[in-house]
């Protein structure tokens, strides 16, 4: 069996080198000699280019040669990036190459594991989004930066974690997330009980999955998701009125099976409001499905604050032993009903 | 300090990868790959010491089929665990996989009902 890739490798891998001048600071021939190697849409290779920059920002913050870059993102690719690719003849027109770049920094963090966000220091736009709270295994996040404020009163009530991912999360956001944990000595390994607050649709549940991928990333390995927002929080009515159907062009088609497949695990009562078949008189055919999804907002705070009442309160301020014995506990009532069920079918 | 037992490799990397590539005509991440090749190499070391015990226990110098045949049963043939490995099993988990044993208890009953 291989060992694992020395960082050298790695680093081979993504076409990432040293560079003794300032890559930023360039003429065109000089780029154009360093970075065409596969280079197809522009006359650099684009991503080769960027990760490379990243690099020797990187190294040379290390190196104690320049002091943590401290900006966003957005003013890392204006100081950067922008302007080498434009020298370059490759700044695209159409194409959004910031997103590039995010994707070729994730690449460097998650893929390859060759440095992290804070090597460089950049500033997390989201900063205000979140918090760390003294039980901070207990976290609740939300989809929208408008559920802000009710984390924030969550959070502060009863000491918890918070954060709102305001969209597709971040990496970099997870990074100094868990950062905080860290840095209040919170074990990583111990127990971590997540209240998602995010729309009942395929979308939001991407965007929980990404985000607890990032976690795991990061060395939480024993997550447990408690949903907030799905059917059975409403009544039939109050679905009927707050529902609107997922759209279902082809390239969403296996997303929404797989929603479905995982939602259906759920047995959720009022998933039927949520599900609607076309019947065709005189036809064999089975009609086409059209799914629904509730938007998050559609639960009230008032039932998101009842709900959290019941299910997130016994959890607070338990150790690792006091958690597993609660648990333990839950389990043996759920398979005294699986023994009665067993025994009386 | 006496020196650590290297872990004998009875599954080679290439042949996995090549295999996926070429007959799955898939592609695999070599983390993927290693995690197969540990759960298999450990059942396989245990698979082989099982028997090997057997066949000692029992004053031969070859390994039968009636040594094998148990010891692939235990490690790597589909079987139900008893109610005994079934609770120890438990047991082990961290509070947060406790609860999810108990949704999935609570979702079949559901799913029942």
């Amino acid at each position: 069996m291989p060992k694992k890739e020395s960082l050298r490798a790695r680093l081979r891998k993504a076409d990432i080198r040293h560079f003794d001048k300032l890559i930023h600071d360039q003429p065109k021939e000089w780029l154009l000699k360093n970075f065409s190697k596969r280079a197809d849409e522009y006359p650099v290779n684009t991503a080769m280019l960027m990760r490379n920059i990243v690099w020797q920002l990187r190294e040379r913050i290390i190196n104690k040669e320049k002091p943590p870059f401290t900006e966003l993102l957005r003013t890392f690719w204006y100081a950067y990036i922008k302007s080498t690719l434009s020298r370059a003849g490759a700044l695209g027109r159409e194409r959004d190459q910031y997103k590039d770049l995010i994707a070729n920094i994730v690449y460097m963090v998650k893929d390859i594991n060759v440095m992290r966000y804070k090597n460089i220091g950049f500033r997390d736009d989201k900063q205000g989004q979140r918090m760390v709270g003294g039980r901070a295994n207990i976290i609740l996040f939300s989809e929208k930066a408008g559920h802000q404020e009710f984390l924030v009163d969550i959070a502060k009530r009863y000491s918890v974690s918070a954060l709102a991912l305001g969209g597709q999360p971040s990496v970099l956001n997870t990074e100094y997330f868990v950062d905080e944990l860290k840095k209040k000595k919170v074990n990583l390994k111990r127990s971590f009980y997540l209240f998602s607050i995010v729309d009942y649709d395929p979308s939001g549940w991407i965007i929980r999955d990404a985000f607890l991928n990032n976690l795991k990333f990061y060395g939480l390995s024993h997550t447990r998701v408690i949903e907030l927002v799905h059917p059975d929080m409403l009544s039939p009515d109050e679905i009927k009125i707050s529902r609107y159907p997922i759209k279902a062009p082809e390239s969403m088609r296996l997303k929404n099976q797989n929603w479905l497949k995982e939602v259906h695990k759920r047995n959720y009562k009022n998933q039927i409001y949520l599900e609607k078949r076309t019947i065709y008189p005189n036809r064999h055919k089975q009609g086409k499905l059209t799914l629904y999804g509730l938007e998050a907002e559609s639960i009230s705070i008032k039932r998101l604050t009842e709900k959290l009442q019941t299910v997130m309160i016994p959890l607070l301020g338990k150790s690792e032993e006091l958690l597993k014995r609660y648990e333990l506990k839950i389990l043996d009532q759920a398979l005294k009903d699986l023994m009665i069920h067993k025994l009386t079918i | 300090m006496p020196k650590k037992e290297k872990k004998p490799e009875y599954i080679r990397f290439n042949t996995i990868k090549e295999y996926i590539s070429s007959a799955l005509k898939l592609r695999s991440t070599d983390k993927t790959v290693k995690k197969f090749i540990k759960q298999f190499d450990t059942a396989i070391e245990a698979t082989l010491k099982d028997a090997g015990k057997s066949t000692k226990e029992d004053r031969r110098r070859t390994v039968m089929d009636k040594d094998i045949l148990p010891a692939l049963e235990k490690h790597l043939g589909k079987r139900q665990l008893t109610w005994q490995e079934a609770a120890g099993q438990i047991l082990k988990y961290p509070a947060a996989d406790l609860g999810k044993i108990s949704k999935a208890i609570n979702n079949y009953l559901r799913k029942e009902e």
